[in-house]
């Protein structure tokens, strides 16, 4: 071999107690491109705090604003290094050189998360607001705070805080979620002073009409009323000082808040005909056709040869449950996790001896 | 520029990886913060006018020769550390910055092979 082709950097290893802690993360491409896009955001690492307030190591995730990743620890038997060119002052002239800087002992894996939705989350976490008052012992906290202990992206909590109505009470820093009967009760005092007034609820409501819909009425905070319109409508408004209820959407969410509300917690069933009937009429004139059966498909169950109805629990809403005893599947990862970093064990002996 | 233009990043960081443990002397205290040599990489040519070449040798002593690549990375990885604060603590900051983002690591996935002296006898 010529002299000319061995022409190249010295590599060298920087002595352990000068390295530099760098940590390694596989970007996937969907990552990469938020990342090197103009207008890169920041990204946030969350979790969620355990039982005892430790923070669960599985429940670590990495998110965009609007999308998760959950992180995995992968380590391999490979020595890895973190290199960057250099010159050696040693010779002369000054030798190019490739200096090791640091070794990473890990790389962080990203998939997207597949825990629990942000419903369960914000339901578990959130004091219940019923026509009584608040229940639920859960300890207050505001809305900054709940999104800083799920394990989801801002974005992906945000939506279903709109979708579930919650909501600050003015004057207040601490965030509670309408039960629903809570929900048709001040949907059914909003829109009766809609009607009196003469405002359709099927059109764009203007920021007055708004205020006058959510305020003269007494019984219910004004910032209820207006999450629960928030929740109905459609994305994202096209005026500022407009919103638009999605017929659809609000047809849903009354018909399913008005089935758990005859029929949850172990009530009687309801009969499927006068199910539709109370639920169209809690609709506006132009929307009662929407009261079908069929648009709560999932969340009710069939009886007596589909004459009744009684709710069931959402898929959705079953992981309120899973969400709670997240201890147990954590567990479950960490040892998968043990089993792939043998070689760490190894490298560990190695160096003893 | 001591990295071929593939591994080019703006930072200069790169990724090296190398099957095995590299053991390396513990250096006297005197020279602590000395980088310890382990030997001369030899990049392909930067030759556009020939097909890409990828390998990459790494020598080490008069008789050693690994041989490695330049591999595309699957996904590319970010090098991430702590960001330094400005004002406070140089490692107190909570956030973290990307150093560099990377797409190929130089890979010696090999054994060593013993190579003749050659002109060095």
């Amino acid at each position: 071999m010529s002299t000319e082709d061995e022409s190249g950097p010295e590599f060298r290893m920087v002595p352990e107690e000068s390295q530099q802690h760098f940590r390694l993360l596989e970007l996937p491409a969907d990552l990469l491109n938020v990342l090197t896009s103009v207008d890169a955001p920041t990204l946030k690492l969350k979790s969620q705090e355990g039982p005892s307030g430790n923070v669960l190591e599985s429940q670590i995730v990495l998110c965009t604003p609007d999308k998760t990743y959950a992180l995995r620890q992968v380590s391999t038997s490979n020595s890895v290094y973190v290199v960057r060119p250099g010159t050696s002052s040693n010779s002369s002239p000054d030798q190019p050189t490739l200096d090791a800087i640091a070794q990473p002992q890990s790389t962080l894996e990203l998939q997207p998360a597949k825990g629990a939705s942000a419903a369960s989350y914000i339901k578990a976490a959130l004091p219940t607001y019923t026509p009584t008052g608040h229940t639920g012992s859960t300890t207050k906290v505001s809305k900054q705070q709940l999104f800083a202990n799920i394990p989801l992206s801002d974005g992906e909590c945000e939506q279903v805080w709109t979708d579930l109505a919650c909501f600050e009470p003015e004057g207040e820093s601490y965030a509670i979620v309408p039960s629903d009967s809570v929900k048709l009760q001040a949907w059914e005092a909003m829109f009766a002073t809609a009607t009196a007034m003469g405002v359709d609820m099927t059109h764009s409501l203007h920021e007055t009409s708004q205020r006058e819909i959510t305020t003269s009425e007494t019984e219910w905070p004004e910032e209820l009323s207006r999450a629960l319109l928030r929740s109905m409508t459609a994305m994202p408004p096209s005026l500022p000082n407009e919103i638009q209820l999605d017929g659809d959407k609000s047809a849903q969410m009354l018909g399913r808040a008005l089935l758990k509300d005859l029929t949850g917690s172990g009530q009687q069933p309801v009969s499927i005909m006068s199910f539709e009937t109370k639920w169209a009429d809690l609709l506006p004139e132009r929307w009662r056709g929407k009261a079908d059966i069929k648009l709560l498909e999932g969340t009710y169950k069939e009886q007596h040869g589909g004459e009744t109805l009684t709710f069931i629990e959402s898929e959705v809403s079953k992981e309120v449950a899973a969400a709670s005893s997240a201890a147990a599947p954590a567990e479950a990862k960490s040892t998968l996790g043990a089993k792939r970093k043998w070689h760490e064990k190894f490298r560990a002996s190695m160096k003893i001896a | 520029m001591a990295l071929p233009q593939t591994l080019g990043t703006p930072s200069g960081l790169a990724i090296l990886e190398i099957q095995g443990t590299m053991n390396t002397p513990s250096s006297p205290a005197s020279d602590k913060r000395q980088a310890h040599p382990i030997g001369k990489i030899v990049f392909p040519p930067n030759d556009p006018t020939k097909p890409v070449d990828k390998r990459v040798y790494m020598y080490v002593g008069k008789h050693q020769r690994l041989t490695g690549e330049l591999k595309k990375l699957a996904n590319p990885i970010a090098i991430i550390q702590r960001k330094k604060d400005g004002v406070g603590g140089a490692e107190g900051s909570d956030e973290l910055e990307i150093a560099e983002i990377v797409h190929y690591k130089i890979l010696f996935a090999h054994r060593p092979e013993p190579v003749g002296g050659g002109g060095d006898e």
